[in-house]
């Protein structure tokens, strides 16, 4: 029960993903992390067969995904894109039914345990009050919360999540990481693309770090988080300790003191406005 | 279903109805109403009768059914392509029917009148087609397939204004009016040549309403829910080409509905594809039924054609439905 | 769209070079439009034909119509390129935007009803563009702050075809009118004679200076609305001043010789895989360009379907929607 994957290459156009091995095993909450453009989201949507892989072969509890029909990797894996589309005129307690899909018949026929899992989901992440309102009225956090729900409904051992604390407000940012933890300690496997290595260290009990494509370091937090590979990985001098409450890794950037550089900053700026 | 279909949908019906007998009394010669249940029913027989019979009903039976399918077609196009502004003219279909129907009578002037609505099936089918093939030589998404459908639009109208200015007035006169989106001098013949299709892929499309609630959610996520989106897709637009097109051939392209209906049938029950496709192809249908009884009302005994009514009542309202309704978000 | 427009990239050319090369295609192309015609023994030699048959055919019709498709090429292709840069969309233009067709319903109301008697046709042809204009930019949310690109090109298509349908209304009610409504429609310069040509002069120049006077503003608004306005360039203000000077470039253009598309889109694309992405080289240089481009076009309509003429907008677009085409099957990314 894990999601190996063997010498990957993927990618849109120019950009691939170079060579990727890796075992995630079932059971963690895996964050991947890595700079702007390292390929962290290439290899979720890769996971997930949104991309069509050049070459290697990607298993997910032992199966081969190339080989499998879309409807039998949806009832092992479940997707929250970056930007999930918002359709219009649907209430939150219609989208979250829409997880049971791959569960269903061509015509989407509910049984009574679909019931039981939307009931169950939208408890799960406390929106059971906001059933009957539209998600297209909703704001940014309860959106991600709606969408979390429709994932927690299609009822997977995997759950993939796509940046999911992008464009929310603090608070809404540690909501939607706390409902994962939960998820995380109900069973589920989850791998998550997220910006902040603050929150990886935090949350995940597995990291994986990304760079140009290829896979730079995995373990977990406290092992592989470092100043060194900070600086190796996204070229900026860091200072990591523990949080004094938590005691998860936190990262601050050392503040530069060269004064050459500062003077160098301003000229540039002058040009930039001339 | 919700509150507001349990009351939409029977509203709709009944409005149909009412329509539709308006529609059949109406004309250069009026027809009281207690006639028409009369003739409906088969308890009356005179000179009404006969144009009831022979003209009206078939034509309003028309009006249903061709503005049910556009309307279908664009509830389809607008959620595959996920915008509200999408209709079936973007997947081709009216330019590449109007291309087909010159291009067929500018070189062959002796084909029969009856072989149009041939000939324009074809032309909007390989124009979708055409559409559907040079979206797919890129990884295909709805903003490409909107662009490239509007490409293969201009080129389309690009031939007809060519031909209409090369070829004589009077070798291309007849196919114009005939383009022009109107119901007259439509009668049985036309009706039993489109009924099997039109209600048959209608009821196709009544059925699949739950794959396009899955499809309105985007690529990325339907996916996620186990829909094979390639396959899916293809099937759906195959669908809503050719409801539309069959629907152009028999009656020429009568605009907006493809556009109006869905969006309505949205603002009254909103985005469940369960309610909102036979909601909005009741619209559809009693929209055209509308402009082609209005059309017959207006300047006794000459007919305005319904294809210019819809556009001259429906886009400004469109317009107006538009600015006030929310925006919507995309992927 | 396309990957090679650079959207704020240096000029490619020396600036003189550019103008001068602009020139000199414009130049060949005057002299192509002069040279054919009707009448083909009448040719360039007849310039300096004192008098007679010779004469009056050069200097009556063709040289007027000449003068004519110069102007038009430069009116439609600077409303392209402001609209282009105005809107931040390389599929804006006067036809796709529905500016053409807006002016052609605002021309066609002025004939018809006879309310509008008194109101002067270019200035109904103005109304009607800004009017659709206006229309199509709050589809796509353009006066909240947002605009939408693929609304934009959608609700261009919508509000056009709604013009069109409207214009076919108006022209059924008046029988007369009607039979020339096909032709006009598709955009000609066959009948212009030189009143027509001053009326563009009278509109296009002043609208050259405009854009000029424009173009530092149009270069602010490729870096985004927030910028623009943190620069001092209010990205409404221009969007508003933009569309005006637009719909009266189209407006007068659509008055004179019908709407004619793709000018407006093919130009300035050309124009930036050329010479770069600086609006203060791009508005000379388009203008030199579109008004080459319609002085070809107009020659070979002349010679295309001979001895029948085939309408310049005809030639026009059959050379404008095949690149459309090809630039959205292969584009990269669509902005």
């Amino acid at each position: 029960m894990s999601i190996e994957l063997t010498d990957i290459r993927a990618g849109y156009g120019g950009f691939m993903l170079d060579q990727v091995t890796a075992t995630i095993k079932a059971g963690e909450l895996t964050a991947l992390i890595g700079p702007n453009g390292c390929g962290k989201s290439t290899l979720l949507k890769t996971i997930a067969r949104q991309l069509p892989l050049s070459a290697g072969t990607v298993r997910i509890s032992g199966r081969d995904t190339a080989r499998e029909p879309t409807k039998a990797i949806a009832r092992q894996v479940a997707v929250l894109p970056q930007h999930p589309v918002v359709p219009p005129g649907i209430s939150v307690g219609q989208l979250v039914g829409y997880g049971r899909a791959p569960h269903q018949n061509l015509f989407g026929v509910r049984s009574r345990t679909d019931q039981e899992k939307i009931e169950a989901a939208l408890e799960a992440v406390a929106i059971a009050d906001l059933r009957d309102r539209m998600v297209s009225e909703l704001s940014g956090g309860q959106r991600q919360r709606a969408f979390l729900a429709m994932c927690v409904a299609q009822d997977t051992p995997y759950v993939l999540l796509d940046e999911p604390t992008s464009f929310l407000d603090i608070k809404y940012q540690y909501e939607v990481l706390e409902l994962t933890e939960t998820l995380h300690a109900a069973g589920k496997t989850i791998v998550a693309v997220l910006h902040d290595i603050g929150h990886a260290a935090r949350f995940a009990t597995n990291l994986v770090v990304m760079k140009d494509g290829r896979l730079y370091a995995t373990g977990t937090p406290n092992q592989i988080l470092t100043p060194e590979l900070v600086e190796q990985v996204y070229g900026l001098r860091t200072r990591v300790y523990a949080d004094p409450v938590t005691g998860s890794k936190m990262v601050s950037p050392v503040p530069n003191m060269q004064p050459s550089l500062g003077h160098e900053t301003a000229r540039t700026m002058c040009v930039g406005l001339d | 279903m919700t509150r507001r279909a349990r009351i939409t949908l029977p509203s709709l019906v009944l409005l149909l109805t009412l329509a539709f007998v308006w529609s059949l009394s109406v004309g250069a010669v009026k027809i009281p109403a207690s006639v028409i249940i009369n003739t409906l029913f088969d308890l009356d027989g005179d000179q009404q009768r006969f144009i009831i019979n022979r003209s009206r009903l078939p034509r309003s039976l028309l009006a249903v059914l061709t503005g049910g399918a556009m309307a279908l077609s664009g509830v389809i196009v607008q959620a595959l392509l996920r915008n509200a502004l999408a209709s079936p003219k973007i997947i081709g279909i009216n330019s590449g029917a109007a291309l087909a129907v010159l291009l067929g009578t500018s070189l062959a002037p002796d084909l029969a009148l009856a072989w149009l609505p041939l000939v324009a099936l074809l032309g909007g089918t390989l124009a979708a087609g055409t559409i559907y093939g040079l979206s797919a030589l890129r990884p295909m998404s709805p903003e490409r397939l909107i662009l490239v459908g509007i490409a293969v639009g201009l080129v389309c109208d690009a031939g007809v204004d060519f031909i209409m200015v090369t070829a004589s007035t009077f070798e291309i006169s007849a196919p114009l009016v005939w383009l022009t989106g109107s119901l007259w001098a439509r009668g049985w013949q036309h009706l039993s040549a489109v009924w099997p299709f039109l209600s048959l892929l209608s009821a196709l499309c009544l059925c699949l309403f739950f794959r396009l609630d899955l499809m309105r959610l985007g690529t990325s996520q339907a996916t996620a829910l186990g829909v094979n989106v390639r396959l899916e897709r293809f099937v759906l637009l195959a669908i809503a080409t050719l409801l539309a097109s069959i629907s152009v051939s028999v009656v020429g392209v009568i605009g907006f509905v493809g556009l109006m209906a869905p969006h309505i049938a949205r603002q009254l029950v909103g985005g469940r594809h369960g309610v909102l496709l036979p909601t909005a192809m009741l619209i559809g249908a009693l929209l055209v039924v509308l402009a082609d009884a209005t059309g017959r009302v207006l300047v006794p005994p000459l007919e305005i054609s319904a294809g210019i009514l819809t556009a001259l009542f429906g886009a400004p309202f469109f317009v107006f439905i538009l600015l006030t309704s929310r925006m919507e978000t995309r992927e | 769209m396309s990957h090679s427009v650079t959207a704020h990239g240096a000029g490619k050319l020396p600036r003189g070079l550019a103008v001068g090369l602009a020139l000199a295609v414009l130049f060949s192309g005057a002299l192509f439009s002069l040279a054919t015609g009707g009448r083909s023994d009448v040719g360039l030699t007849d310039l300096w034909a004192p008098e007679g048959i010779a004469a009056t055919v050069i200097y009556d019709t063709r040289a007027p119509r000449m003068f004519a498709a110069t102007l038009l090429g430069l009116n439609l292709s600077l409303s392209g390129l402001i609209l282009q840069a105005a809107t931040r969309n390389p599929l804006a233009s006067p036809a796709i935007l529905g500016l053409n067709q807006g002016a052609a319903l605002g021309l066609s109301l002025g004939l018809v009803l006879p309310l509008f008697s008194g109101v002067p046709l270019q200035v109904m042809a103005l109304v009607g563009a800004f009017g659709a204009g206006v229309v199509t930019f709050a589809i796509s949310g353009g006066f909240t702050g947002r605009m939408d690109s693929l609304r934009l090109v959608l609700g261009g298509v919508a509000v056009g075809a709604f013009s069109y349908a409207m214009v076919r209304f108006a022209f059924t009610l008046e029988d007369e009118l009607a039979r020339s409504v096909v032709r006009w429609t598709v955009g000609d310069i066959t009948d212009i004679r030189w009143p027509a040509v001053r009326r563009l002069a009278l509109w296009g120049l002043p609208g050259l200076f405009a854009a000029l006077a424009l173009s530092q503003r149009l270069n602010l608004m490729a870096l985004g609305q927030a910028s623009a306005q943190g620069l001092g360039a209010d990205s409404r203000i221009t969007l508003l001043l933009g569309t005006l000077i637009a719909a009266a470039l189209t407006g007068v253009s659509v008055s004179v010789a019908g709407p004619i598309a793709f000018v407006g889109l093919v130009v300035p694309h050309l124009a930036k895989l050329l010479f770069g992405g600086d609006h203060r080289i791009l508005v000379p240089v388009s203008a030199l360009l579109g008004a080459a481009l319609m002085l070809y076009a107009d020659g070979v309509s002349k010679v295309l379907t001979a001895p029948v003429e085939a309408p310049v907008g005809v030639v026009v677009a059959l050379i404008g929607a095949p690149w459309f085409l090809w630039q959205t099957v292969f584009a990269r990314d669509l902005s």
